[in-house]
């Protein structure tokens, strides 16, 4: 079943390809697939594509572990605590629409240019769905829980480290498969916009170039990288939670 | 000796000595905002009996259950264990909840819900797996400790949470409608296996249900609360034999004298 996915990019590509071969096909601007694949191949061999993917992933990487080390306490903290909800809510709300892009300036100002600053908006953005997650996640354990636990009589920490956090993982998880989506996204949009970096850039450059089969080829090449960067954590997430997997039906 | 006397409505049958008092609710009323939910509730639990706990919904017995398992304080009078106010939960006082689905971590195998208890106790670790083990053993669940809750029926995950609260070893089990959501027959097996074990480990239960025949069939005496607000109507001791049988308990005529006699505070007019 699986392999039906597969069956309608060949139809577009073959469809792609005769058209190309009409009078009139604009090959100046858009390439063709034979084009397009050999452009990402000499890209591939020569190195320069795969420096520039780990240049993106890097910035990607950095910037989802900071949204995470920052996100989920804070999410944990404003999830459990009312007060603190309401105080931070002011904030949140008027930060929270601010676009990633328009943190550039502030981010470049502060840091010039290179990953780090990369790092810094794409942090910014992926800080959200994470910390959300983690609120919801603090706010949904099951009272029947915390009564076992104070059954138990067990500590506070002990609490969190037995209760509180395992049962927030699940939730947690479905906040870093966000936030690494925003994440991918928002470093290519910065490298693209400014950062003499990454793929972002090297798009941008094919396009100064003005090499429409290197500028598709990347393109397809991203929309890879992302697939696989989610298909790496789904294949986590099975891992880490057979116990909500397991039952019969599969959910 | 079984004569109607036994089960008599008049005043409670002269205690024996013997008895040691576990827990004293004395006096005990609960409200939440304006509502009385429980009133005037004076109960002793002895060491070793099985109390049964029965009435009409809303006549809080859930309540007097959480009130005695210190998940809840009692707005007037007082739930006294050993001379002290129970205030909070304590490891001696094992509940066992009736949703057994929210009440064991998914996230660990059966095992390692019943090592729960153990870590709670501060076992050490090398000697937990043993114990948990035979604690399967002994509630028929050896052959799947590896499994997660999820992946059991639900009379085996209300298993795994006794195993969990055995593991504890209380001097007491609090039961809340344990058995109420399981079908007939895994219901019985439960309730001939609880039996084994509270006789076996010499063990005190306090065991609440909406089932008058359950009731009847596990307790030594039976306690009936009466609705809005919920007050002691009945205390009456239970004269059957044990071990009890599943068929010929049922079929005694002092079981069907005492369930006659109880059925009235089950039903509309027990809510006066």
């Amino acid at each position: 079943m699986r392999a039906l996915g597969f069956v309608p990019p060949a139809l577009i590509l073959f469809a792609w390809q005769l058209c190309s071969l009409l009078p009139g096909f604009p090959v100046q601007t858009f390439s063709t697939p034979a084009d397009v694949m050999s452009a990402l191949l000499s890209s591939l061999l020569d190195g320069s594509l795969l420096q520039a993917t780990g240049e993106t992933f890097q910035a990607t990487v950095c910037g989802l572990s900071l949204a995470i080390l920052f996100g989920v306490p804070f999410g944990f903290l404003v999830g459990s605590l009312p007060r603190a909800d309401r105080l931070a809510v002011g904030v949140v709300e008027v930060l929270r629409p601010v676009p990633a892009v328009a943190v550039i300036p502030l981010a470049l100002l502060m840091l010039g240019f290179g990953s780090s600053m990369e790092s810094v908006v794409v942090a910014f953005a992926a800080f959200w769905p994470v910390m959300i997650v983690a609120r919801t996640a603090a706010r949904s354990v099951d009272e029947r829980l915390v009564e076992v636990a104070k059954a138990l009589e067990f500590s506070a920490p002990e609490r969190f480290l037995k209760f509180l956090l395992p049962a927030a993982l699940r939730q947690l998880f479905v906040g870093f498969r966000l936030g690494l989506g925003v994440a991918l996204v928002v470093a290519v949009t910065v490298e693209v916009a400014v950062n003499p970096q990454g793929l972002g850039y090297l798009m941008t450059g094919a396009q100064a170039a003005l090499r429409p089969d290197q500028v598709l080829a990347f393109l397809v090449w991203v929309g890879l990288v992302g697939w696989m960067a989610n298909a790496v954590v789904a294949l986590a997430e099975v891992r880490l939670f057979r116990w909500d997997v397991v039952d019969g039906a599969g959910r | 000796m079984a004569t109607l006397a036994t089960m008599s409505l008049g005043p409670p049958p002269a205690r024996v000595p013997s008895h040691s008092i576990q827990l004293a609710v004395t006096n005990a009323g609960l409200s939440i905002g304006s509502k009385c939910i429980l009133q005037e509730i004076d109960l002793e639990v002895r060491a070793g009996e099985v109390l049964c706990i029965i009435g009409p919904s809303g006549s809080g017995k859930t309540s007097l259950l959480r009130m005695m398992g210190g998940f809840i304080r009692a707005s007037e009078g007082a739930v006294m264990a050993q001379g002290r106010q129970v205030v909070a939960p304590s490891r001696r006082f094992a509940f066992v909840f009736q949703d057994y689905g929210r009440a064991l971590l998914p996230w660990r195998t059966v095992r390692g819900n019943v090592e729960l208890a153990l870590e709670a106790c501060e076992t050490p670790r090398a000697e937990r797996k043993a114990i948990a083990e035979r604690l399967l053993y002994q509630v028929g669940l050896a052959n799947v400790a590896d499994a997660y809750p999820r992946q059991l029926s639900g009379g085996m995950q209300q298993r795994v949470q006794i195993a969990r609260t055995l593991a504890q070893s209380p001097d007491m089990l609090l039961m809340d409608e344990p058995f109420g959501a399981l079908d007939a027959m895994t219901r019985e097996t439960l309730q001939d296996e609880l039996l084994k074990l509270a006789a076996a480990r010499e063990m005190t239960v306090v065991f609440v249900t909406h089932d008058l025949e359950e009731a009847i069939y596990l307790g030594d005496r039976v306690v009936a609360l009466s609705a809005n607000p919920g007050r002691v109507a009945e205390v009456v001791d239970v004269d059957l034999p044990r071990p009890r049988d599943q068929l010929t308990t049922r079929e005694d005529s002092r079981f069907l004298a005492l369930r006659h006699r109880l059925r009235g505070f089950l039903t509309e007019e027990g809510r006066r």
